[in-house]
């Protein structure tokens, strides 16, 4: 008898798309209703929310912060992450497996921690500060908080580890022999890399890109942590507005438009893997 | 002078000896098989050839040219792979052009040249397909086409056929000794089916630990195998005990199976020395106790313990009156187990194995 | 002695009975929970052991939701009429905010003796003051110094170029914010009603960074990373404690020196233990309890006797507090009630970069 493992699926389906669409619906419904203050809502439909976000600079700019801080982030984490990857998944020897734990573990680590062990690193009288004005290569204190670099680079901490993780999957599905096969038809090791590594993990490389993308554009604590209160990316933005504010409704719209941006990106995103895909004769 | 010159070529990792070191010259134009079992150093030894795996020592050279040092990408040599490793993202037409590219030859001569290796693999319509939508016949010729794109001074394959049906190999087979003996390009293939090395190889280089144990034609290893391994790896075979009586010429006198007999042997045994016969099952006949032989042939009685039927061919296991078991291999007749009977030989089809027994 | 001597101290006993059956007949809490809302960190063990335990004594139970105002202010609103607690201690935001909401019960202020200790500004029929903490500056000497930079002592002295990349100041999300902003704009000739000076002073002053935990704000001093920072007295005392080489300095705004900031106290509207509720109250103001909220906290007490007492046996705090009553009097106290309704969001726009 074979047992019917597909109704076990049914229950975590069933709560998941509850979770989802039911928060989704609240947040949706709020964002056309008018803040009375206090977290009451008007009864009223309106779309004096959005009039207001796409009517004011200060929303626009913020969303553009978000989205320019998540996709520079994003690149600058590919950059570092695609050689890691790659030598830890050609990796023969035996410290291979035990980086790549390092790594995962990594990835465990609440960002707070993180945060805390960057605001170390970088504090004024902190050792690395010191060495570089002794060795005066910097005249002031290299300083992380309230800068956009600052936030980029936890933004960097935070979705590396994740990253690394993907492409080396990625890596892993990429046979040795076809880089023997290019080295053996004439191809230098960086030409190997530009004419097969990178197009075969480019799609690889996009959803991982894409995944850390969004891990970026939803970050909250990075942003907070290190922005030090003038970093005021999407997500800071609708805490306040929500919390210190408590307008729900200017709060969902903050939010749906975040949401809203991030589909965006992903489809456009996939719909130019998809094409990449077709065009090398593969299903999508 | 030799396309390829191996000298002392060896490959260790850590503790263990891959490749124990070894000479091997390889004729130009040649079609020479690295046959032996997995593990034997076959597929190290066509790596360190192509550059992938740097030897432990000695040194390799092409036409003269220490290559030794080289990196693959300047060995100038096409290599098909056992997985024939085409690039999933290109085209057929741009994977046959890919070492063209690199060579940085013009687009005009490159586009000539992948339509010459398409009607030489007689695949002229598939240019513009991917890899992913080809058979793994089309896959495998491609993998020749684009190994010869750049007219490599050398052609290296690692089980090419490995991975197909046993009818496509055969035509595989047959077609890339075509177009091999037409281009007479140097070819150093490896392979452990002894059947594709015999079918395809000017010479077999039989591999076991490390060691190339006989380099020969085809025929010369399989009738005179010249160690144990090898008769058994090649085949099935008889091995007889037998006891030098003295040197004669090029040749030994032996006593086995209660017969004195006078054969060819390579090796230096010596009068007294116990060695071993080795004897292909078809080299042996089965004929009733009381038919006279011809006078070349020698005879030992005995009776059938066993009869396999394999349609074409009948395996049948004779205990001679010694209690030497023979393997008999003979046209379908009419025997039954038990049977009492004489099994017929000439002397001259019998090898003595170098090693001692 | 005479018969009217007799009389008085027959009167006396007869009243000392009097007072010992009221004694008797003081309120019981048997089998009741009181819920409050408040800070954690410590601060709830704090209150249950100076307060709490005045509940626990007659019967009851109290349990405390922590969490800082503003979430609790959030939970409260999540709860829709179902409240999670019923006494809530809150800054002065976030009182308005559950003004505004109409979440708060009244307070029958009878049954709130203690408030005799109190100024009058310090209760009303919604509210008691809890405590007070007292908005200022706190900064590295030697730094300044170094820099030649003199002593600051209004907010606006934050605004020099020999400080840009050294200053650290209160975040929106961090209670003191508004009283600042208020002292900045009461300095520039405006009020809570007339902010924009204000606005477009922290816009200049263009802090380094904007704290949300008092504490970070005392790391990044310690750490060198800023020169500045400010901060209430109950900071500066800490840090004092620490042994960190820091100054106080109780921020001017026009002619008024130090800020008042209270917190208080307000009774969530739907409770089903009111008397508990005021009674709670009404123990957390008592003079002892509030100079041990003082001593162990470095709050400073609205209690004014709790504050003769602080200022008798506490040198730290007489150190970096204003408690004398013809200094606290001249402290800025600011109307919330009358803030400009939409100063987060031009904070906001004057800080974003």
């Amino acid at each position: 008898m074979t047992l019917p493992w597909p109704r076990f699926l049914l229950p975590p389906l069933v709560l998941s798309l509850a979770l989802l669409v039911g928060s989704m619906y609240v947040f949706l419904k709020g964002s056309f209703h008018a803040d009375l203050g206090v977290g009451r809502l008007g009864e009223a439909f309106t779309l004096a929310n959005y009039r207001k976000l796409f009517a004011d600079s200060f929303y626009l700019n913020s969303l553009w912060l978000t989205v320019q801080l998540s996709a520079v982030t994003t690149l600058l984490t590919i950059v570092v992450g695609v050689p890691v990857a790659y030598v830890l998944a050609r990796m023969r020897s035996r410290w291979g497996p035990v980086l790549l734990a390092v790594i995962v573990a990594a990835s465990f680590v609440t960002i707070v921690i993180k945060v805390l062990g960057l605001n170390i690193i970088f504090a004024a009288n902190g050792g690395l500060n010191r060495l570089l004005l002794e060795l005066g290569m910097i005249a002031q204190p290299l300083t992380i908080a309230g800068k956009v670099e600052g936030v980029a680079i936890g933004l960097l901490y935070f979705t590396l580890a994740f990253i690394v993780i993907l492409l080396y999957s990625v890596m892993l599905t990429i046979p040795r022999s076809l880089e023997e096969a290019a080295q053996n038809l004439g191809a230098s090791r960086w030409r190997m890399h530009w004419r097969v590594i990178l197009p075969l993990a480019l799609p690889g490389i996009i959803a991982s890109g894409l995944i850390g993308f969004n891990l970026c554009m939803g970050a909250f604590t990075s942003a907070a942590l290190i922005g030090a209160g003038k970093i005021l990316t999407l997500p800071v933005l609708i805490q306040r507005t929500v919390i210190f504010d408590t307008k729900y409704g200017m709060g969902a719209t903050l939010a749906v438009v975040l949401l809203v941006t991030g589909l965006a990106v992903n489809l456009l995103s996939i719909l130019l893997v998809s094409r990449l895909n077709a065009a090398r004769g593969m299903t999508a | 002078m030799a396309a390829v010159m191996l000298s002392g070529i060896s490959k260790r990792y850590g503790d263990t000896a891959a490749v124990l070191p070894l000479d091997l010259s390889v004729r130009d134009g040649e079609f020479l098989t690295l046959l032996g079992p997995s593990g034997c150093g076959k597929t190290t030894t066509l790596r360190m050839i192509a550059g992938f795996v740097a030897p432990s020592t000695g040194h390799i050279a092409v036409a003269g040219d220490d290559i030794t040092g080289l990196p693959p990408q300047r060995r100038n040599m096409g290599m098909v792979f056992q997985d024939y490793s085409l690039f999933p993202h290109l085209t057929i037409a741009d994977n046959i052009a890919f070492a063209l590219v690199e060579r940085r030859v013009p687009a005009a001569q490159r586009a000539q040249r992948v339509k010459e290796l398409l009607e030489l693999i007689r695949l002229p319509h598939i240019a513009g397909r991917f890899p992913s939508e080809l058979s793994g016949g089309q896959q495998q010729r491609v993998a020749l086409a684009r190994a010869l794109a750049h007219t490599p001074r050398v052609l290296l394959m690692d089980e090419p056929f490995g991975a197909l049906d046993a009818k496509l190999r055969e035509t595989m087979q047959e077609e890339l000794r075509a177009i091999q003996t037409s281009l007479r390009i140097t070819t150093i293939f490896v392979t452990h089916d002894q059947a594709e090395a015999m079918r395809m190889s000017d010479r077999i280089a039989v591999m076991n630990q490390g060691r190339i144990e006989q380099l020969d034609a085809p025929r010369t290893v399989y009738d005179l195998p010249r160690t144990r391994f090898v008769a058994d790896f090649v085949g099935k075979i008889n091995f007889v005990d037998a006891t030098v009586v003295r040197r004669c010429g090029d040749g030994v006198e032996v006593d086995s199976l209660g017969l004195r007999f006078a054969l060819a042997a390579a090796n230096t045994a010596a009068a007294g020395d116990r060695v071993t016969l080795a004897i292909r099952p078809e080299r042996l006949y089965l004929a009733p106790v009381d038919e006279v032989a011809p006078a070349d042939a020698l005879s030992i009685e005995g009776a059938i313990e066993h009869i396999a039927f394999l349609g074409n061919v009948m395996h049948t296991e004779v205990r001679a009156t010694d209690g030497t078991r023979l393997l008999v291999e003979s046209q379908p007749a009419d025997w039954t187990v038990g049977a009492r009977l004489r099994v017929r030989f000439r002397p001259t089809d019998a090898s003595v194995l170098t090693e001692a027994a | 002695m005479n018969v009217r001597g007799w009389a008085g101290i027959v009167a006396a006993l007869g009243l000392a009975a009097l007072a010992g059956t009221a004694q008797a007949q003081e309120p019981r809490f048997d089998g009741q929970t009181l819920r409050v809302a408040t800070f954690g960190g410590g601060w709830d063990k704090a209150v249950q052991e100076l307060i709490g335990v005045e509940i626990e004594k007659r019967g009851g139970k109290v349990v405390y939701v922590t969490g800082s105002p503003r979430d609790n202010l959030a939970k409260l609103i999540a709860s829709r009429g179902n409240a999670p607690f019923d006494v809530i201690e809150m800054d002065d935001k976030t009182y308005l905010d559950a003004m505004q909401g109409n979440l708060l019960d009244k307070i029958r202020l009878d049954r709130i003796p203690n408030k005799k200790d109190l100024d009058a500004a310090d209760y009303s029929d919604t509210k008691v003051g809890a405590w007070v903490v007292q908005e200022g500056m706190l900064y590295l000497p030697e730094k300044f110094k170094e820099a030649g930079i003199p002593p600051p002592t209004r907010y606006s002295d934050l605004d020099n170029p020999k400080l840009a990349g050294k200053v650290s100041f209160a975040d929106l999300a961090a209670p003191g914010t508004i009283h600042i902003l208020v002292s900045m704009a009461v300095d520039k000739g405006g009020d809570e009603t007339k902010m924009q000076p204000a606005y477009a002073e922290i816009k200049k002053i263009n802090a380094a960074r904007y704290w949300k935990l008092g504490g970070d704000a005392i790391n990044q001093l310690a750490n060198g990373d800023v020169w500045v920072s400010t901060l209430h007295q109950g900071h500066a005392a800490q840090a004092l404690d620490k042994g960190l080489p820091v100054a106080f300095v109780h921020a001017r705004s026009g002619d008024k020196v130090g800020i008042l900031r209270p917190g208080w106290l307000g009774i969530v509207k739907g409770t089903k233990v009111p008397d508990a509720a005021e009674f709670f109250i009404n123990a957390y103001i008592e003079a002892k309890a509030q100079e041990g909220l003082g001593v162990k906290r470095g709050v400073v007490p609205v209690n004014a006797k709790a504050r003769d007492a602080i200022a008798a046996g506490n040198a730290r705090m007489k150190e970096t507090a204003i408690l004398k009553a013809d200094q606290w009097n001249k402290m800025l106290r600011v109307k919330m009630d009358k803030v400009d309704p939409d100063y987060s969001e031009q904070v906001n726009r004057a800080v974003a970069k």
